[in-house]
């Protein structure tokens, strides 16, 4: 059986520019911070990001002008409010953006699994997110009743990074807390890699918890294990999101060296 | 029967609790949203089926004080964990309640938390469209919570339409679901009638009809008539929020301006309540292995 437990940096180190980089997590619970600390040491190339509910993943790239663009339904603090660089960067008109609902995110995601090029909805039917540039939405009306709906574009990203409770060295995964859109994201995407908490040899059955999700190893195609990695967000049940760094980060806005020294090594 | 003295939060939670009914997921995107939905289900809505905040894996939770990271205290006496999908079926179907905190709001009831000014390069970037579009569309009637009452967030139009209102727009896209419904702002109680006109239903305790029109960037059909006073909450609705549902007073923090000592406050406070939680549990499966 293959091993597929990598170094995090060899696996940044194997990523071409080009590629296009979704997140999982939301807001300020299990963003892969370790990933974005190893993005950010990388040398300068602007990316193309995705995120369902984007946080300090986004945040933090947007500060050291890494982004290109960014596909998301939201990027925020939670109950703190704005994310205050992706705001610098999205008002300087310095990213490109493509903006969902989170149910046609969700579907976006789901045409990719699917390999089927769009899903129909009717979230954005009516409402400025069909009519904007970079609008992943096209006007569809319905071949059986006539009603007038949006094709969601299908949204296959090259690779994705989510943060997971535990691992094994098969690839296996397990998410204990809300899994947001996690596992459809390792269903969508070209290659998946999990950074996770604990690795062990094997899972097994004990492992999973009554909320607990697993990410089957077929998915997968690296495990790194990051202790940690969620950073000052939150890894549920285990590690509440740390809300003195994250009040902190707010009043240090465009201070790289404590971005840098605090916010992307994890606690203090 | 009310004697006792109500905080502007308590008052505005009350009447968040009415926007909370039956078998349906009961959610708040604000504190006080979420304490509305709590109260509700310790009251009226028995029924109700919370999250720990809004953590899908804490899937109709037990009651528990409010606390920032809700999802730790919600967890152990959830059920399983919903995923997104199924949560999302269910605001297709209309079995989701939320109160819609826009930061513009029309008088057609057009709403916005994605930008304002120009999309392409916004004045100021919010948060993105979230869910509002998808609620817009599926829930059978919308609630809006306005924390600060104010003539640029009941504005003459919004900058950007991420869910519809009464109007054109809705004509023109055939949609039967989704009609804005009620206001609860820091001044008062505000309802839009079945032909969409907006009108006040009544006003908070020390509001007049002049400030609430000067403070707002359209008419009320009936700003020239006197509206009743907002009822005050009962003395059991003020013991179940401050000794049951929110012990640690995270109200407060959705006062306009949180000073820095209250946040310190809170966030201390959480750190201890979420690791007697952990203790808690640690000492549960101990007693289970054991």
């Amino acid at each position: 059986v293959t091993d597929k437990s990598s170094a995090l940096r060899d696996v940044i180190d194997s990523l071409d520019p080009a590629e296009s980089i979704a997140f999982g997590g939301a807001g300020l619970t299990r963003k892969p911070m370790s990933v974005v600390a190893a993005l950010r040491n990388r040398e300068p190339v602007s990316l193309d990001l995705i995120t369902f509910l984007g946080g300090p993943d986004i945040d933090i790239l947007a500060a050291f002008g890494r982004v290109r663009s960014v596909a998301f339904s939201y990027v925020g603090w939670d109950v703190l409010g704005l994310a205050p660089h992706f705001r610098q960067a999205r008002e300087s008109a310095a990213v490109k953006a493509t903006e969902y609902s989170e149910r046609t995110f969700l579907l976006a995601l789901r045409a990719a699994a699917e390999r089927v090029p769009f899903m129909p909805t009717r979230s954005p039917v009516g409402t400025d997110l069909m009519t904007v540039p970079n609008s992943p939405y096209t006007p569809l009306q319905c071949p059986i009743t006539g009603q007038l709906l949006a094709a969601v574009s299908a949204l296959q990203p090259d690779v994705a990074f989510i943060h997971v409770n535990i691992a094994d060295r098969l690839g296996n995964g397990v998410i204990c807390g809300d899994t947001y859109a996690d596992p459809l994201l390792a269903r969508a995407s070209r290659r998946v890699v999990l950074t996770a908490e604990r690795l062990v040899d094997r899972l097994s059955k004990c492992d999973i918890p009554s909320q607990g999700r697993l990410i089957n190893r077929s998915w997968v195609t690296d495990v790194c294990e990051e202790p940690g990695g969620a950073g000052f967000t939150s890894l549920p049940p285990e590690i509440p999101t740390d809300f003195g760094v994250a009040r902190e980060y707010l009043r240090r806005v465009g201070d790289l060296d404590w971005l840098t020294d605090v916010a992307l090594t994890g606690r203090r | 029967m009310a004697t006792q003295q109500a905080t502007l939060e308590e008052l505005i939670i009350c009447q968040l609790s009415l926007g909370y009914s039956g078998e349906n997921i009961g959610v708040g995107a604000t504190i006080l949203s979420d304490l509305g939905a709590r109260l509700a289900k310790l009251t009226h809505a028995p029924e109700l089926i919370l999250l720990g905040g809004t953590s899908l894996a804490a899937w109709d939770t037990a009651l528990h004080p409010k606390v920032l990271n809700d999802e730790f205290l919600g967890v152990d006496s959830a059920l399983w964990g919903l995923d997104w999908t199924e949560q999302f079926d269910m605001v297709a179907a209309g079995r989701l309640q939320i109160w819609l905190s826009p930061v513009q709001l029309d008088q057609h009831g057009n709403s916005n938390i994605s930008v304002l000014g120009d999309w392409l390069k916004p004045r100021v970037q919010l948060v993105g469209s979230r869910g509002l579009p998808d609620d817009a569309w599926a829930l059978p009637r919308l609630n809006f919570f306005i924390r600060k009452h104010n003539a640029r967030t009941l504005n003459e139009s919004v900058d950007f339409v991420c869910g519809i209102g009464y109007g054109e727009r809705r004509t023109r896209s055939g949609m039967v679901t989704g009609y804005p419904h009620r206001i609860v702002s820091d001044l008062g109680v505000f309802e839009w009638d079945e032909t969409g006109v907006p009108r006040v239903i009544s006003l908070h305790p020390g509001v007049s009809m002049d400030e609430v029109s000067a403070k707002t960037a359209w008419e009320w059909s009936n700003a020239d008539s006197e509206a009743p006073t907002t009822p005050a909450p009962t003395d059991e609705q003020l013991r179940l929020i401050r000794e049951v549902i929110d012990p640690y007073g995270l109200r407060r923090l959705d006062g306009a301006n949180a000073r820095d000592e209250l946040w310190d406050e809170i966030i201390e406070v959480d750190r201890q309540a979420v690791a007697e939680a952990a203790e808690k549990r640690n000492a549960e499966s101990g007693e289970a292995l054991g």
